[in-house]
């Protein structure tokens, strides 16, 4: 039992591990950015961490768990994440920036895009399913440091503990947690400042456009290192 | 007005501080001008005759800021530790490109699902044993003990050839 508890804290640390190091720092960003911009409503940006914790947690319980049952090989899973979700994650960012800056709009009201629209109404309640995606889509685009602490330290800990979902849960809450924490201060922080300078409104507008800023230059950042690089993975 | 556009100013500059930040954390050469792909690159030689032992480096043509540490850390192990046996042809240190189409087989061939450091030992061409040195990455926070671990491990490989 000492045993299964130690081997967690290890899943945790390496978690934290992945989540600090320089590697998946962009992304880290591109996240707390997102999940930052309620400065009217601070306790949304906890709730949307939350899900962002989620959506992580699914995509290492299932990439875990394909492992361990070995439908592929280790080397061809990692190398492949971290070729293609790579080269996926610009044009995605470029994509959701281009929409938080309101430079790209759909206008299909049969299938809810469009003023006033469902998906509209979704995105105003404030994107709980897309944090929970981005988590995920975040949690996918492995890099050397998540693919080796990942793939080399926590896979043969869960295989050797046969508990697989519980260590690879852990781990996304690892490598959430410093994202989850930044965000939380700095919404909260953003919030009793703009409320002291009375620009919380305005703020907030700001804040959006903001993000989709970041977004923007970090889905150019990607697509230029993971498709226009000479060769990469 | 003024206190908004203050807050926009600030925000802005932040963002472009931490962008810069991130291109430079991620050691981006090519963006700062240097070389597109380092220069270091052996090729996959044959393994001279006799038993030795061949530590490698693989790495991609993208090179993130923990891998160039790993792969610096490691050689600065090897040259430090086993001088004699590096100039004697005992020992050789490697540094290889896997997405060069020649080291592509070293994928299978050690089973690499990141850069990685791997000690192989071969008797003429036939390669004896392997290992990869997964714990570089847990360890590359603290020079001192991944230079013990690399040593370690390299020691061994000498001693059980």
């Amino acid at each position: 039992m000492d045993s299964l508890f130690l081997a967690l804290g290890s899943a945790l640390w390496l978690g934290v591990l992945t989540s600090i190091s320089p590697c998946p720092l962009a992304t880290n960003i591109a996240a707390i950015s997102f999940l930052s911009r309620h400065v009217d409503r601070p306790w949304r940006t906890f709730v949307l961490g939350l899900l962002y914790t989620v959506g992580r947690i699914l995509s290492y319980v299932a990439v875990g768990l394909i492992v361990m049952v070995s439908l592929v090989s280790i080397p061809s899973l990692s190398l492949g994440l971290q070729t293609w979700m790579n080269r996926l994650i610009g044009p995605l960012l470029v994509i959701i920036g281009l929409f938080l800056l309101n430079v790209l709009k759909l206008n299909i009201p049969a299938l809810g895009f469009g003023p006033g629209g469902r998906i509209e109404r979704l995105a105003n309640r404030g994107g709980y399913l897309g944090a929970a995606l981005l988590g995920a889509a975040f949690a996918l685009s492995f890099c050397p440091v998540s693919a080796a602490l990942f793939f080399g330290s926590l896979v043969p800990l869960a295989l050797a503990h046969q508990s697989g979902t519980a260590m690879f849960s852990v781990y996304g809450v690892g490598t959430a947690v410093p994202v989850l924490g930044f965000a939380t201060v700095l919404a909260f922080s953003s919030h009793w400042l703009t409320k002291a300078m009375r620009v919380t409104a305005s703020v907030e507008r700001w804040a959006k456009a903001i993000t989709g800023v970041v977004f923007l230059v970090i889905g150019i950042y990607y697509i230029w290192m993971y498709t226009f690089s000479p060769a990469t993975f | 007005m003024k206190k908004r556009t203050m807050l926009f100013a600030g925000f802005a500059v932040l963002g472009l501080v931490t962008s810069l930040g991130v291109l430079d954390i991620c050691d981006c050469t090519r963006l700062a001008g240097g070389p597109a792909v380092a220069a270091a690159s052996d090729t996959d030689k044959p393994i001279s005759e006799g038993v030795k032992i061949v530590a490698y480096y693989f790495h991609g043509t993208t090179r993130c800021a923990t891998c160039r540490k790993i792969e610096a850390y490691s050689h600065e192990a090897v040259q430090a530790g086993f001088g004699e046996a590096l100039r004697a042809g005992k020992l050789e240190w490697r540094t290889l490109n896997v997405e060069e189409p020649a080291n592509r087989h070293f994928i299978k061939d050690y089973q690499l699902y990141t850069r990685s450091v791997v000690l192989a030992s071969f008797q003429g061409d036939k390669q004896l044993r392997w290992k990869n040195l997964d714990q570089v990455w847990v360890l590359v926070g603290d020079k001192g003990q991944f230079t013990r671990y690399v040593q370690n491990e390299v020691k061994t490989f000498l001693e059980s050839r």
